[in-house]
C-alpha cells in the first residue's frame, strides 16, 4: 500500500462510526527512537562568583526507545537513557560585607546517570490500562519508581477520563570519604546527615478531556503527591563556610491544577496549544507555567523519488512560569553576626535558588519532519531565570541557571 | 462459550437504490434490525432524492454559511481529500452535470447545456473549513460515490460491535469483519460488466471492502461511439477510454469505492494509476480484457 493509500485511510477514519468503537485500540505498529540532548548552562557571571569553578553544568542525554504491540489487546515499551553530567553548581548563595550577593560554585565534577523504565499496557474498546517500573541510578543516587495509569472514554468518545497513581522511593548515599565520624560532621555536616537517607513519594492525578468540535479540544486535571525523608541538598555545603548547610523540611505536599485547550484551525492547517498550570505546595511556594504553542503543518507535495510525501510540522513555543519563595529560603548575610553554621543546624534554611521568588522565560522553535516510516525531530529551546520575571525586583538571586538545549530524535514505525 | 453457528444468518432488504444482503454469525434478531435502521438512517440523511434529507437541506442553502456534523464534516473531508489525490475529478458537486446528461433518455447534450452544468460544478469554489460549508448558489452536493459505502463500512463496524462476524454486500459494495469465523476468506463474485449477471471473477475477502466502478449497463453509445456515465467535471464530458469496470480491495469500502472511482475518472491512465498506488485491483477495459492485481490465473 502506497503513503497516498495510507493517508487516504487517515482521512477515512476520521469519519466518525466508520471503524466499530469495540475494537480494542491497542497499537497496530511498532515504534522504535533514539534521541539526543545536548544541555548547557551559561556560564556564572565572574563579578559574583566566589571561588570554585565557573563553568556550569553541560549534560548530554542519550534516550532509546522501543514499543511494541502484544497480541491485540497489548502493548508493551522500554526505555533506557544514559546522561553525563559535567561542571559546577552553585553550592550557596550569601551577601558578602558589601551587601553583594555572590554565588559560591562548587568544583567541577562528572556524574552519570543511567535510566531504565518499562510499560505494559492493555487496551479495551474505549479505556487503557498501564502499569510502569522504573529504576535510575547515580553514583550517589539509586531511585525506584512504579506506578498505574488508566484511560477511559465516554460520551461517544467526546470525553475522556484519566487517572493514575505513582509511587516512588530513593536512596541517598552523598559521595564521600568516610574516614572519621567526627571530623564528617564537623566539615560536610551535610553529607554526614544524608549518609543512607531514603525519601518517599506518592503521587495521584486526575485529568479529563473533552471534545468540544472537531477542532477544539479542552482539557483539565489534578494531582496531588506528598513526599516524606531526606529532602535537603547535601552538596549544598562547604567546610569552614560561614553559613549553615542546607536543610529542609522532611515532608512536602505539592497540589497542581491545569487547565487547557488545543483548537485546530482547517484554513491554515494549524492548531495553536494553551495551556496554564497552577502548583502550591506546603513549603508555601506556588507557582504558574502558562504554555503557549502554535503547531503549523506543511505537506509540499514534492515529487522526488516514486514514494516520497515529506510532511513538516514546525512548532514555535513560548513558556512563561513563575513562583514566590519557600518559608524558609534565606541569602545569609555576612554583614550579620549569626546565625551562621552550627553542627546541629535545627531550623530551616536553604539558599537554593530554586526555591526562591523568580520566574523564567523559555522560547523554542521545533522542526517534524515525517518521511514514510520515519519521523525526524529536532528541537532548539533557550531558558532564562530571573528574579524580576517573578516580580522580584529585591532580591538578586545569581545562582539562577540560563540555558540552551538542543534536541534531535529519530523514530521509526514498523 | 457457545460454538459458532456453522452458517451466517441472511438478511436481505432494499435501501439506497438497490439490494442490500447482509450475512451474520450468531446475529439476533435485534441486530438485524439495527442494521437496516443504519442504512435506512444513512439514505434519509445524505440521498439527493429525498427532499427532506440533510443533504438536499444543505442543497438548497446553497449561497449561505451553515454548520455540519461531525459526521457529515468527516465525509466532506474525505471527499476533499479525494479530491486532491484525484487532481480534481472526483468531485462531490459534479452531481450537477447530470441536469445535462440523461443516460436513460441516451440523448447527447447541447454543448450549451454542457457549460450551464459546468458552472455549477467545482469544489475548489466551496469553502470549506472543516466545520462550515457554503455552496455557491446552483451548487449541489452529491455523497453518491461515497456513502453507499461508508454505510458497508458502518454495518460491519456495527456487526463488530455487537461481537459478530459478518458481510454488508449493498449492491456490490462490500465490507467485511473479518474472516469467517473458521478462519476462511469470505469469496465475493465480482460482476462482469457486460450485464450478464454472471461473476466475472471470483475474489477473497479476509478484511476491509471492496467496491466496484462500472460502467455497466447505464452507458450507451451513439453513432458508433460509446458513452460511458463516467462523466469529467472538469469537460462536462463522459471520460474518454475509461474502463469497462474497476474493482479495488482497501483497508474500508468506502475507500475501495472512492479508488475504483477515481481509476474510471483516470481514463486510460486507470491501470497506471492504481500499480502505483499499491492496492489490489481488478479492471476490465473497453475490450472485455481482464487485468490487476487481483486476477487469479
Amino acid at each position: 500500500m502506497s503513503e497516498a493509500v495510507k493517508q487516504l485511510a487517515r482521512s477515512a477514519l476520521a469519519i466518525p462510526g466508520l471503524v466499530s468503537m469495540a475494537q480494542a485500540a491497542a497499537p497496530a505498529e511498532s515504534e522504535a527512537g533514539y534521541q539526543y540532548t545536548y544541555y548547557t548552562e551559561d556560564d556564572s557571571p565572574e563579578s559574583r562568583t566566589d571561588g570554585g569553578a565557573q563553568e556550569r553544568y553541560t549534560i548530554q542525554v542519550h534516550q532509546f526507545y522501543l514499543m511494541m504491540p502484544y497480541g491485540s489487546n497489548m502493548s508493551w515499551d522500554v526505555e533506557g537513557s544514559f546522561e553525563t553530567m559535567s561542571g559546577a553548581s552553585p553550592v550557596y548563595t550569601y551577601l558578602d560585607d558589601e551587601d553583594v550577593t555572590r554565588v559560591y560554585m562548587a568544583g567541577a565534577s562528572i556524574e552519570r546517570r543511567f535510566d531504565l523504565y518499562g510499560t505494559g499496557r492493555y487496551y479495551w474498546s474505549q479505556a487503557d490500562i498501564g502499569a510502569q517500573a522504573g529504576i535510575s541510578v547515580e553514583q550517589d543516587y539509586l531511585a525506584l519508581s512504579s506506578g498505574i495509569d488508566g484511560s477511559l472514554q465516554i460520551n461517544d468518545q467526546m470525553t475522556t477520563l484519566s487517572g493514575g497513581a505513582t509511587l516512588g522511593y530513593d536512596f541517598l548515599d552523598p559521595t564521600q570519604d568516610y574516614s572519621d565520624p567526627a571530623d564528617q560532621q564537623a566539615n560536610t555536616p551535610g553529607r554526614f546527615a544524608a549518609k543512607d537517607q531514603t525519601k518517599w513519594q506518592a503521587s495521584i492525578f486526575e485529568g479529563i478531556s473533552q471534545i468540544i468540535d472537531m477542532n477544539t479540544v479542552v482539557q483539565a486535571g489534578v494531582s496531588v503527591t506528598h513526599r516524606s525523608g531526606y529532602m535537603s541538598d547535601p552538596y549544598r555545603e562547604r567546610a569552614g563556610a560561614e553559613v549553615p548547610y542546607d536543610i529542609r523540611p522532611d515532608s512536602r505536599t505539592l497540589v497542581t491544577l491545569s487547565a487547557g485547550g488545543r483548537k485546530y484551525f482547517p484554513g491554515i492547517d494549524g492548531a495553536l496549544h494553551l495551556d496554564f498550570r497552577f502548583l502550591a505546595d506546603s513549603w508555601d511556594i506556588w507557582s504558574t507555567t502558562t504554555d503557549l504553542s502554535w503547531y503549523q503543518n506543511y505537506a509540499p507535495g514534492w515529487d522526488w523519488f516514486v514514494r516520497n510525501e515529506v510532511d513538516f510540522q514546525l512548532i514555535p513555543s513560548l513558556r512563561y512560569y513563575q513562583q514566590t519563595q519557600a518559608y524558609f529560603y534565606e541569602i545569609p548575610d555576612h554583614g550579620v553576626a549569626d546565625p551562621y553554621y552550627t553542627a546541629d543546624t535545627t531550623t530551616y534554611y536553604s539558599s537554593d535558588p530554586r526555591l526562591s521568588n523568580y520566574g523564567a522565560l523559555s522560547m523554542g522553535l521545533a522542526l517534524k519532519t515525517d518521511f514514510r516510516n520515519y519521523s525526524w525531530t529536532i528541537t532548539g529551546e533557550r531558558y532564562v531565570a530571573n528574579p524580576s520575571y517573578g516580580f522580584n525586583f529585591d532580591d538578586e538571586t545569581p545562582g539562577l541557571p540560563a540555558f540552551w538545549r538542543l534536541t534531535t530524535g529519530l523514530d521509526f514505525r514498523f | 462459550m457457545t460454538e459458532p453457528d456453522p452458517k451466517p444468518r441472511q438478511y436481505h432488504f432494499e435501501a439506497m437504490g438497490g439490494p442490500c444482503d447482509l450475512a451474520v454469525f450468531g446475529a439476533p434478531d435485534s441486530l438485524l434490525q439495527r442494521l437496516k435502521d443504519e442504512v435506512v438512517r444513512l439514505e434519509q440523511r445524505y440521498s439527493r432524492y429525498r427532499p427532506d434529507s440533510l443533504v438536499s437541506v444543505i442543497n438548497r442553502k446553497a449561497g449561505i454559511v451553515q454548520s455540519v456534523d461531525a459526521e457529515c464534516a468527516g465525509l466532506l473531508n474525505y471527499a476533499d481529500h479525494c479530491y486532491r489525490l484525484s487532481d480534481g475529478v472526483f468531485d462531490v458537486t459534479a452531481g450537477a452535470l447530470r441536469r445535462a446528461w440523461d443516460f436513460r433518455q441516451q440523448r447527447i447534450p447541447d454543448p450549451a447545456e454542457i457549460t450551464a452544468a459546468l458552472a455549477a460544478v467545482g469544489w475548489e469554489r466551496v469553502e470549506w473549513d472543516g466545520e462550515q460549508l457554503r455552496l455557491e448558489p446552483g451548487m449541489e452536493l452529491d455523497f453518491g460515490g461515497i456513502v453507499k459505502e461508508f454505510a458497508a463500512d458502518r454495518l460491519v463496524a456495527l456487526m463488530a460491535e455487537a461481537g459478530c462476524r459478518g458481510m454488508a454486500n449493498l449492491a456490490g459494495d462490500i465490507a467485511v469483519t473479518g474472516a469467517r469465523p473458521d478462519g476462511r476468506p469470505w469469496m465475493l463474485g465480482v460482476r462482469d460488466p457486460r450485464g450478464t449477471g454472471q461473476a466475472m471473477a471470483s475474489v477473497a475477502l479476509t478484511q476491509g471492502g471492496l467496491a466496484s466502478s462500472g460502467d455497466y449497463e447505464r452507458g450507451f453509445t451513439h453513432k458508433g461511439v460509446r458513452y460511458s456515465h463516467i462523466l469529467n467535471p472538469h469537460t462536462g464530458w463522459p471520460v474518454t477510454d475509461a474502463p469497462r469496470a474497476v474493482t479495488v480491495i482497501a483497508d474500508h469500502c468506502i475507500m475501495a469505492g472512492s479508488l475504483a472511482t477515481i481509476a474510471m475518472l483516470k481514463g486510460k491512465d486507470a491501470e497506471s494509476w492504481l500499480v502505483k498506488l499499491e492496492v489490489p485491483f481488478l479492471l476490465c477495459d473497453a475490450a472485455m480484457n481482464v487485468s490487476g492485481t487481483l486476477v487469479t490465473p
